[in-house]
């Protein structure tokens, strides 16, 4: 049978390495019982489309189209209750699972049980109005099949294990130790980092999230204020104090030299400590940049895991409401 | 001497009284000591003058007045609000109202970790699922239902339907154009909400709609009696769906016509190329010197006497007929012109079609005369006063009874050469070349009427315009024709040779009303080609 065929193509698909965990996918759940359910179902609709022959032309006013318009109506109010069912954790008679995958696969089956309901009668009107809301629904929905198949095991990856909160936290630790070490500086550069600290975005708005890019207010270039600012402080010290001879040349030998010394961590003394302290609070800016980019990796992750749902869950009330007007109209004036 | 009330994050708080400029900041020798490394050692001084406060911020990591980053210095009012790492200070009037008071709110050292345009989630970011979804469901409802409702109570301009959300937006599909200039208004059909349709609204219109048959019994027997307008005629279809094509609608009864005792007489059909019986005609046929119609099939050999002698062979030769200025090759339009509205073909008359070349001219006496066409008593009138007769009864028969032999003109006396004469003129030399002769015992000879029938085919109505890119002889054997009897009518198999039923892909799809129609009752209301007898000449004889 084409459906077996299809089923046997869809698990090998979904079915990438053999893993140790006994995870069953919604989509091939009792061995793809509601696709084989789905797909009998569109089947003998297209089989009795075929088959019946109106005098007054394919419509929703036949026999067969009340009946396909009223198996629609039923399959949606019911997938629709999916939303509710959902939240019952009690509730033993069918597990969440076998729901998802009847919700997955009859919900797809509306696309042609709809469709010839309609009998490809489209027009400006109410109930041309509910047949586009459904379709809207059934392609949020075919986003959150691939979604929800796809996405969470890059979550997964992208946190390496570290819960989302624990990463939070860590940014707000680093942030501290940041402080805590600019402080040990001298107060222009614990200013400097504060303003980072302060500033410091993680997450944005509804499109940055979706689209990955997140606007960094002076964030990257926190680092470069850092470095300059330490610069002048570098070169008014050794103005006042050993007055290089040779002029600009000899003062930017000098920087050079400051600089060189701190990174290396090979100074002395008071000096030796600075650069120490320097040193670390590089370190721990770049770790923060890094954990804010995974955090904001995660947060797309997330977003674009659960946008359809923005769509799909509104669109559905807004699809029921639109069915009742479709059915009253078509009583108001027969 | 200002008043300073510090809030602690739980709510609770402490006053105290600082005289002169106050510091703030993380460092212990502050007037204000703020936590949190975000706070500078010496972060701001404060320094109140009057009703105002002069703001020195002594950290480049600045200070937030009113949501803005400040100068370095700034003057504050009562209402002003300053931010520093995290904790809000605020500037306002004492209880008294009298002096200056500084509301310091600390910030929980743990919120102050995580920034402040944290949002980590689409949720956070302001998207509402719920909102969204009672927006949308409500403007559905409102839209589409209640102000529909309201607006159909209420007297508009039709220009305005157009923009606003009416009724119209429960239409089902496009209205029919033949309905479509009062369609736009439902209630013209759709008179009360919840009713169907009724009849009435259609027969208002269409008043003088015959029914498919005269015999109420037959209507009820096939239960034709109880149906609606509505249950073959559907609307909202599209801009010609409610004139059904549909062979279904025929075939339901028509193709089992044992079932109906109305139909007993007629064959079963089903499909135009499969299942339709062979054509059926209306003839005349001649019984006993009278003219019958009848029905019957149209095979080979069927007749049709319309008593004209008329060889279409003959007359179509293509090497030509004699003409009054020499040779003319005829075509079938010379005589068949289209009638109006090209639905059927203009009668055919002598003065126009025949009387070019059919000059009735006899020579009677010596003298030539031409005879009128049409009247057979004034053509006898006529000669008989050219050969100087009394317009009189004519003598009686000799009664001799002797039998004459065969080839032997018969002794008619003095008088007899003059009426021989007449009835030469009528039998053989001029009206018997075209027109059958009556000749009773007891009457003279005199034409007998032509019948030429405006169509052979009454139940059904044939179209010739559609079909004009045909030559006429690739359905009418004309040219092979040498009598007049011979119908020259296809057999449904030449239809069939461009014809095919609804489902064919290969051929014309015809449908059982591109032929027959439902509403015809004896009176054929809706046959175009039930006109008026043309001129008395052509002769419509009954069904």
């Amino acid at each position: 049978m084409i459906a077996d065929r299809m089923l046997v193509r869809l698990r090998a698909l979904l079915r990438p390495a053999p893993r140790v965990a006994r995870h069953e996918s919604f989509l091939v759940y009792r061995n793809g019982y509601y696709f084989k359910v789905a797909f009998a179902l569109c089947a003998l609709a297209v089989l009795l489309y075929a088959i019946h022959d109106p005098v007054e032309g394919a419509s929703g006013s036949t026999w067969l189209g009340y009946a396909l318009g009223t198996l629609g109506l039923g399959l949606i109010v019911w997938l629709a209750w999916f939303g509710v069912r959902k939240r019952q954790f009690r509730e033993a008679r069918a597990p969440v699972q076998a729901w998802v995958s009847a919700h997955v696969y009859l919900g797809l089956s509306l696309l042609v049980i709809g469709t010839l309901h309609a009998g490809f009668q489209l027009g400006w009107n109410v109930h041309t109005l509910a047949y586009v809301l459904m379709i809207l629904v059934i392609v949020s929905g075919i986003y959150g099949i691939f979604a929800y198949s796809l996405l969470p095991s890059r979550v997964t990856a992208n946190r390496a294990d570290v819960e989302f909160r624990a990463m939070l936290e860590e940014i707000a630790q680093l942030n501290e130790t940041a402080l805590m070490l600019a402080d040990r500086i001298d107060p222009e550069t614990h200013a400097v980092v504060a303003r980072s600290v302060g500033k410091v975005r993680i997450g944005g708005s509804a499109w940055e999230q979706l689209s990955g890019r997140y606007r960094m207010p002076d964030d990257p270039g926190a680092l470069d204020k850092f470095i300059s600012l330490k610069r002048k402080q570098l070169q008014t010290q050794a103005a006042s104090a050993a007055a290089p001879r040779g002029g600009r040349q000899a003062t930017i030998a000098f920087v050079a030299d400051q600089i060189f010394a701190a990174g290396s961590g090979r100074g002395e003394g008071k000096a030796g400590k600075g650069s120490e302290t320097l040193q670390k609070l590089l370190q721990t800016i770049a770790r923060r940049k890094a954990l804010l980019e995974r955090v904001n990796r995660d947060i797309t992750l997330r977003a674009r895991l659960n946008v359809w749902l923005y769509f799909h869950v509104p669109l559905t009330v807004a699809l029921l409401a639109a069915l009742l007007v479709h059915v009253l109209a078509v009583f108001l004036y027969w | 001497m200002i008043q300073v009330r510090r809030y602690a994050p739980d709510g609770a708080h402490t006053e105290q009284a600082v005289d002169g400029a106050i510091t703030v900041g993380r460092g212990t020798d502050n007037s204000i000591q703020l936590p949190g490394l975000l706070v500078a050692l010496h972060h701001l001084r404060l320094s109140p003058a009057g009703m105002r406060v002069q703001l020195e911020c002594l950290s480049p990591a600045g200070v937030i007045v009113n949501g803005l980053p400040a100068e370095r210095t700034a003057e504050l009012l009562p209402g002003d609000e300053l931010r520093v790492g995290g904790h809000r200070i605020r500037v306002s009037l004492d209880n008294a109202g009298s002096g200056l008071m500084l509301e310091v709110h600390e910030q929980d050292a743990q919120g102050g970790a995580t920034a402040q345009g944290t949002l980590t989630s689409l949720e956070a970011a302001g998207w509402r699922m719920r909102r969204a979804s009672l927006i949308g469901a409500a403007a559905v409802l409102v839209l589409l239902l209640l102000l529909p409702l309201v607006l159909r109570a209420l007297p508009l301009p039709s220009w305005l339907g157009n923009w606003i959300p009416t009724e119209r937006l429960w239409s089902s599909g496009e209205i029919s154009a033949a309905h479509k200039h009062f369609g736009v208004q439902c209630s013209s059909c759709h008179e009360s909400l919840f009713v169907p349709v009724r009849d009435r609204s259609c027969l208002d219109c269409h008043a003088a709609l015959a029914q498919h048959g005269d015999d109420p019994q037959a209507l009820a027997l096939a239960g034709l009696d109880t149906q609606r307008c509505a249950s073959c005629h559907f609307e909202h279809g599209d801009a010609h769906a409610v004139l059904p094509q549909h062979p279904g609608i025929c075939v339901d009864c028509h193709e089992d016509p044992e079932d109906f005792a109305a139909l007993a007489s007629t064959a079963a059909v089903s499909d135009f190329a499969a299942s339709h019986p062979p054509f059926r005609v209306t003839v005349t046929t001649v019984r006993d010197g009278q003219p019958q119609t009848s029905r019957s099939l149209l095979a080979e050999g069927v007749q049709d006497n319309s008593a004209l002698i008329y060889p279409h062979d003959l007359h179509l030769d293509p090497k030509g007929v004699r003409g009054p200025d020499g040779p003319e090759v005829l075509l079938c339009g010379d005589c068949h012109e289209p009638g109006r509205g090209e639905v059927g073909f203009q009668p055919l008359r002598f003065e126009p079609h025949c009387q070019r070349c059919h000059q009735l001219d006899v020579t009677v006496g010596a003298l030539p005369y031409r005879l009128p066409h049409g009247d057979s008593d004034a053509v006898r009138a006529l000669l008989e006063s050219a050969a100087g007769m009394p317009a009189a009864t004519p003598p009686p028969e000799p009664q001799d009874g002797d039998r004459r032999r065969p080839g032997e003109r018969a002794q008619r006396g003095d008088g007899a050469s003059a009426l021989d004469e007449i009835d030469e003129v009528f039998e053989r030399r001029v009206c018997a070349k075209c027109h059958e002769i009556d000749q009773a015992q007891d009457r003279a000879a005199a034409v007998r009427a032509p019948m030429l029938r405006k169509t052979w085919m009454p139940m059904a109505r044939f179209t010739h315009a559609p079909h004009e890119w045909v030559p006429c002889a690739s359905c009418h054997a004309a040219t092979v024709s040498s009598d007049s009897v011979d119908l020259l009518l296809p057999q449904i198999e030449t239809c069939r040779l461009c014809h095919g039923g609804v489902e064919s892909s290969a051929q014309i799809q015809s449908t059982c009303i591109d032929c027959h129609r439902f509403h015809q009752a004896e009176a054929l209301t809706m046959s175009k080609f039930m006109g008026q007898l043309a001129d008395g000449q052509t002769l419509e004889m009954g069904q």
